[in-house]
């Protein structure tokens, strides 16, 4: 049971991620090496402001916004200095490592005592079942807003605009719109969404760690990998929908593997080996299409 | 108006491979005139209507739409008035999104793309309508992606595109070259249509020697980034195939092919 909320616990806010990873992967097709850096950016403001007595709630938002600023440097870096998209998000991510130790002051900051927006929402009795499943329902609702307003967001116009580079940047000239402006847009959202989950993720296990970035884009990209596979089989199923399903998937096979007796050291090359697996399985299936 | 001034344009200045395409070349389209341009490979056709819409950079001279400078100005920007059809069928629209979506955001060209929705249910109909006009029988299709349609469906419903907002040029790139010649015809007729309609000035790039004596009002043959014929009106409705075709072999001559 404890696995379990666990896997949607953490389920849940890499999907915010994954949304992130879904408007730089899959719809701009730009593989942003930032969020390695933007995720423990908002990680490490998030603790700071806590201890400083500022309200959690009021860290979500800033953390969204601080992770926009990141997103949108890298934007810049490559579309105004005509950096390669990977080296621009690199470039950005190492900036972000000594950034995030200069504000916290060193390598880690416990926020165990602090409060947190999981404290701050009285509900459900710690003995009963739902009290167990607090924090998962908070995180769930948290998810499912972001997605409706990703959603909405990607019907309106300037939803459509940022679709329409990722599948044909000439017509976005033809149209009369600057493609870099777009672009610098959507990588500003997607980072957005990683410090916002960082944000979460520090106030849900209690601390901002600085290596706690590494390997988020893997991850994440893994997410929406297995994610928009499932979609194939469920043809109506709205993208965001199995990136959170993808996301939930994903930690469960981490969660069976920890399971499974492997020390949390190994984490990290089972999640390589994951999307290798995934992105393999994905090819394969790819080129019996073609044929 | 569109005036080319002066143009100067080298590929790979400074190297071995230096390529002139112009040196000092003079344009001038009047108003709702239909240009048709011809001229072998190299001729700098295309690098031409490159220079109008700003996807290349020149060396030296100007580039005026209707007496403003935009020389300086960035392709985006110059698309406010301009609309392009390329010779690729699949530049023109998004594949993965429906051909409502893709009308619709053709519709909202120059207009502010902000958290509006973008889809509007009322306007499908006329949407509808539209694709009609094609005789395609698209309009049964408005559903489907645009990447799963053919060529000649997809150029089809680039053109119409490109007339669905207020332009006042249009640029149209071998736009019916990569199409089989049924869908050539059709496409061709239907830019016709459309320029009359709308009373578009437009330059129209084309290897179709046929297309470029019938339709148009003008004819502009290239060679060495010169226009070698220049016929409007009466003189170009005398030419004909025959006339053009003994020119090419003149230019093949002298090059020694």
């Amino acid at each position: 049971m404890q696995l379990l909320i666990g896997v949607l616990e953490e389920g849940f806010i890499y999907a915010l991620v994954s949304f992130g990873a879904y408007i730089t992967f899959k719809i701009l097709d730009f593989p942003d090496m930032t969020v390695d850096g933007s995720f423990p950016f908002g990680m490490c403001i998030t603790a700071v402001m806590i201890i400083n007595k500022v309200n959690p709630f009021i860290t979500l938002p800033v953390s969204f916004l601080a992770g926009c600023v990141a997103g949108t440097i890298t934007g810049l870096i490559h579309v105004r200095l005509k950096v390669r998209d990977l080296l621009s998000g690199i470039i950005v991510m190492t900036s972000l490592y000594s950034i995030n130790l200069r504000i916290a002051g060193r390598a880690n900051l416990p926020i165990f005592q602090q409060p947190s927006i999981f404290k701050m929402i009285p509900f459900a009795n710690r003995d009963t079942l739902l009290g167990h499943l607090k924090v998962a329902i908070i995180l769930l609702v948290i998810v499912i807003i972001l997605k409706v307003l990703l959603d909405l967001y990607l019907e309106t116009k300037s939803g459509y605009l940022l679709r329409s580079v990722g599948d044909n940047e000439t017509l976005v000239t033809t149209l009369g719109k600057n493609k870099e402006n777009v672009k610098v847009l959507g990588l500003a959202l997607a980072n957005g969404f990683a410090a916002l989950a960082g944000s979460i993720y520090a106030q849900h296990r209690g601390f901002f760690e600085i290596s706690s970035g590494t390997g988020t884009l893997v991850i994440a990209v893994a997410n929406v990998i297995i994610g928009l596979q499932l979609m194939n089989a469920f043809r109506n199923m709205k993208p965001t929908t199995s990136v959170i399903l993808g996301s939930i998937i994903y930690r469960a096979c981490i969660g069976f593997a920890l399971f499974l007796g492997m020390p949390s050291s190994d984490l990290k090359i089972i999640t390589a080996a994951l999307l290798l697996i995934v992105i393999v399985l994905n090819t394969k299936k790819y080129k019996k299409l073609v044929k | 108006m569109i005036e080319l001034n002066n143009i100067f344009k080298y590929y790979n200045p400074g190297l071995v491979t230096e390529n002139c395409v112009f040196h000092n070349f003079n344009l001038k389209v009047d108003d709702h005139e239909f240009v048709s341009v011809i001229g072998s490979n190299g001729s700098g056709k295309t690098t031409m209507l490159n220079i109008i819409c700003g996807s290349i950079d020149i060396d030296h001279g100007n580039i005026f739409l209707d007496g403003r400078d935009i020389s300086k100005e960035p392709e985006y920007r110059r698309m406010y008035r301009i609309g392009r059809v390329y010779q690729n069928p699949a530049m023109g629209t998004c594949p993965s999104m429906n051909i409502i979506e893709n009308m619709a955001l053709a519709e909202n060209k120059n207009k502010r793309f902000g958290l509006a929705r973008l889809i509007d249910k009322k306007k499908i109909d006329f949407y509808r309508e539209e694709l009609k006009k094609l005789g395609l029988g698209l309009e049964d299709k408005v559903y489907v992606p645009v990447g799963s349609l053919s060529g000649g469906q997809r150029q089809a419903i680039s053109l119409l595109m490109t007339t669905m907002s207020e332009i006042d040029f249009l640029i149209l790139d071998e736009h019916t070259a990569a199409l089989d010649p049924k869908t050539a015809d059709i496409i061709m007729e239907l830019t016709n249509k459309l320029v009359k309609e709308k009373n578009l000035t437009s330059i129209m790039v084309t290897h179709n020697l046929r297309y470029a004596v019938e339709y148009g009002s003008r004819l502009i043959m290239m060679h060495q980034g010169e226009a070698i014929i220049d016929k409007k009106g009466e003189d170009k409705k005398n030419m004909n195939v025959q006339d053009i075709l003994q020119k090419f072999t003149e230019i093949s001559i002298e090059l020694g092919n």
